[in-house]
């Protein structure tokens, strides 16, 4: 498999052969683009460096939800108050 | 009246003084949305904002207690909730959508009595430069409709630029807020990271995302953000920005070599050079070096879509309105609804987001960036330690013609150039609008440290009153 159908795959997309070719062509030039950081020298204390805060986590109680309603409006089809989707298992 | 003359803080006390009030200020701006159709600038107006004006109103005749922005009609882009009402990312994938609960923005906005009335075209997922990825068609430039509102906030700047409100909420993730606010001659903010809630705006790349107000003045800014900065407990990266700083007589304005370098041959150049000679006599100037942030762009290119692609996994056909027709398992739910349902761009950054994480390259591409970024930082922090604020363009030049940089994504990402790096290191920016080329605005752009919003607006207040665009 070529990477462009690899990337399609792990991106759960599915290109045309049309837009296949198009994206390769811009996908190239983004690259090449990008590419300019690949070959900086960093120095090594760099991961000393902190952020001005930290990531504080919310003391682990339970709270009220969304009731489950709500939640569903917007699911484009629902069945018994759960998501519905085709078949998985036979 | 013309209130599309006015400021939003000129607005807010005309209503708290009794000059007018604020149903007539409201139906004053939808009338404008309705008039202005065609810009494609506010893609809904909500009809109910004229019974919350009355209920404003009549709390100020009652002499009871109102919120700083009572009575002020403000818009939304079309990324925010507001429970009950659409919210699409103009995007066919979200078409429909109804948001089960309100942001923390808008919630802060309605505690002090603000009028939501209408959301804003955007670039789908708010991605893009120009406001032409979007589901509702182009939205259009407020001086000429032949060009570009810039982006992704498009319908936030054209429609404060074109009267149709005084403020409009925006996001940036890398000069989404800026860039469109210096293509339509009005104010543009992105505080430091965390200052904002995200709770209840759709994530686009999470450890960039702001969102932030667009205005006609920086003082109109400088008010709505202190009303939408907090720390939320429903976004844990939220911290406590006091934004308070020591004021001086006179400010230091570092300007960066670097940056310089790129913009002396761009179409705002020349004018970039006559402001800082103008700003000459007001601030002690000197020169910066951050020798690296042109590299901010490739970084950002790396680490949004590595970011975007894991938190738009969610869109599966399964959870939010739009399943293609034709899926018959679930694998074809999950991939035709995406393929179908996803703009070029968007699916352009997912495939980019996946291609920097996935096995092989995640530490050539995505830690490399990660790292790069933190040595921006340290090269950030020591310019900051020579000077109060970094002036640079908003953008290389004015606004572009509609469809001119569409088939060239590289061209288009190059819009953000002078944006970006402030995503990048954390730190607030503002754009105001300073000079103008024909008839189109420059916006020049104020860098502060981190937390210190406060000075950047002092500054930028300056920059505004010689700049004299209004």
């Amino acid at each position: 498999m070529d990477t462009i159908e690899h990337l399609e795959y792990l991106s759960k997309l599915k290109f045309s052969d049309e837009e296949r070719k198009k994206f390769e062509k811009e996908f190239e030039n983004i690259l090449t683009f990008v590419n300019e950081i690949t070959s900086l020298e960093i120095p090594d204390d760099i991961e000393k460096d902190k952020p001005i805060k930290m990531t504080e986590l919310r003391p682990d109680e339970a709270q009220p939800s969304m009731p489950r309603e709500e939640v569903l409006r917007n699911a484009p089809k629902q069945k018994d108050g759960c998501y519905s989707t085709p078949l998985v298992v036979d | 009246m013309d209130f599309s003359k006015l400021s939003l803080i000129e607005i807010r006390d005309g209503i708290a003084s009794g000059k007018f009030t604020s149903e007539e200020v409201v139906k004053f701006f939808i009338a404008q949305c309705e008039a202005k159709k065609s810009l494609n600038a506010v893609v809904e107006i909500f009809y109910d904002a004229v019974d919350k004006a009355k209920e404003v109103d009549k709390k100020i005749k009652n002499h009871e207690k109102v919120g700083v922005l009572a009575g002020v009609p403000i818009a939304i882009k079309d990324n925010i909730l507001y429970k009950g009402k659409k919210m699409g990312c103009a995007s066919k994938f979200l078409q429909n959508f109804v948001a089960p609960y309100t942001s923390t923005v808008v919630e802060k906005l309605l505690s002090e009595d603000a009028v939501i009335l209408g959301r804003t075209n955007m670039d789908e997922f708010a991605m893009g430069s120009s406001c032409e990825n979007t589901c509702y068609g182009v939205c259009h430039n407020a001086i000429d409709p032949e060009y570009v509102a810039g982006g992704s906030s498009g319908g936030s700047a054209s429609a404060v630029a074109a009267g149709l409100v005084p403020c409009a909420l925006g996001t940036d993730t890398g000069g989404s807020i800026r860039q469109p606010a210096s293509l339509n001659g009005v104010v543009g903010l992105k505080p430091t990271y965390g200052t904002v809630s995200r709770y209840g705006i759709v994530a686009f790349a999470s450890s960039l995302d702001q969102a932030s107000p667009i205005c006609k003045t920086v003082e109109d800014c400088q008010l709505v953000l202190k009303v939408i900065a907090g720390k939320d407990i429903h976004d844990s990266t939220t911290i406590d920005n006091k934004m308070t700083s020591v004021h001086k007589s006179k400010y230091t304005l570092g300007i960066c070599r670097q940056v310089m370098q790129e913009a002396k041959s761009t179409q705002g150049g020349e004018e970039f050079y006559k402001l800082i000679q103008k700003l000459g006599d007001i601030f002690d100037i000197v020169q910066v070096d951050i020798p690296h942030i042109q590299n901010s762009l490739a970084c950002y290119y790396i680490i949004a879509p590595a970011e975007a692609t894991s938190n738009l996994a969610r869109f599966d056909g399964v959870k939010y309105t739009v399943r293609s027709e034709g899926a018959k398992d679930l694998e074809s739910v999950y991939v035709q609804s995406r393929s179908e349902g996803f703009g070029r761009e968007v699916k352009r950054r997912i495939m980019l987001g996946n291609y920097v994480l996935s096995s092989g390259y995640f530490d050539a591409y995505y830690n490399k960036a990660k790292r790069v970024q933190k040595l921006i930082k340290r090269e950030f922090n020591e310019a900051f330690s020579h000077c109060d604020c970094i002036l640079m363009p908003t953008t290389a030049g004015t606004t572009f013609k509609i469809g001119e940089k569409l088939s060239d994504p590289i061209a288009m990402y190059k819009e953000d150039l002078f944006t970006v790096p402030a995503n990048i290191v954390g730190v607030p920016a503002i754009s105001v609008p300073y000079a103008k080329i024909g008839k189109f605005p420059l916006g020049a752009q104020l860098y502060a440290n981190d937390l210190n919003e406060d000075v950047m607006f002092e500054v930028a207040k300056i920059v505004e009153k010689v700049g004299g665009v209004k």
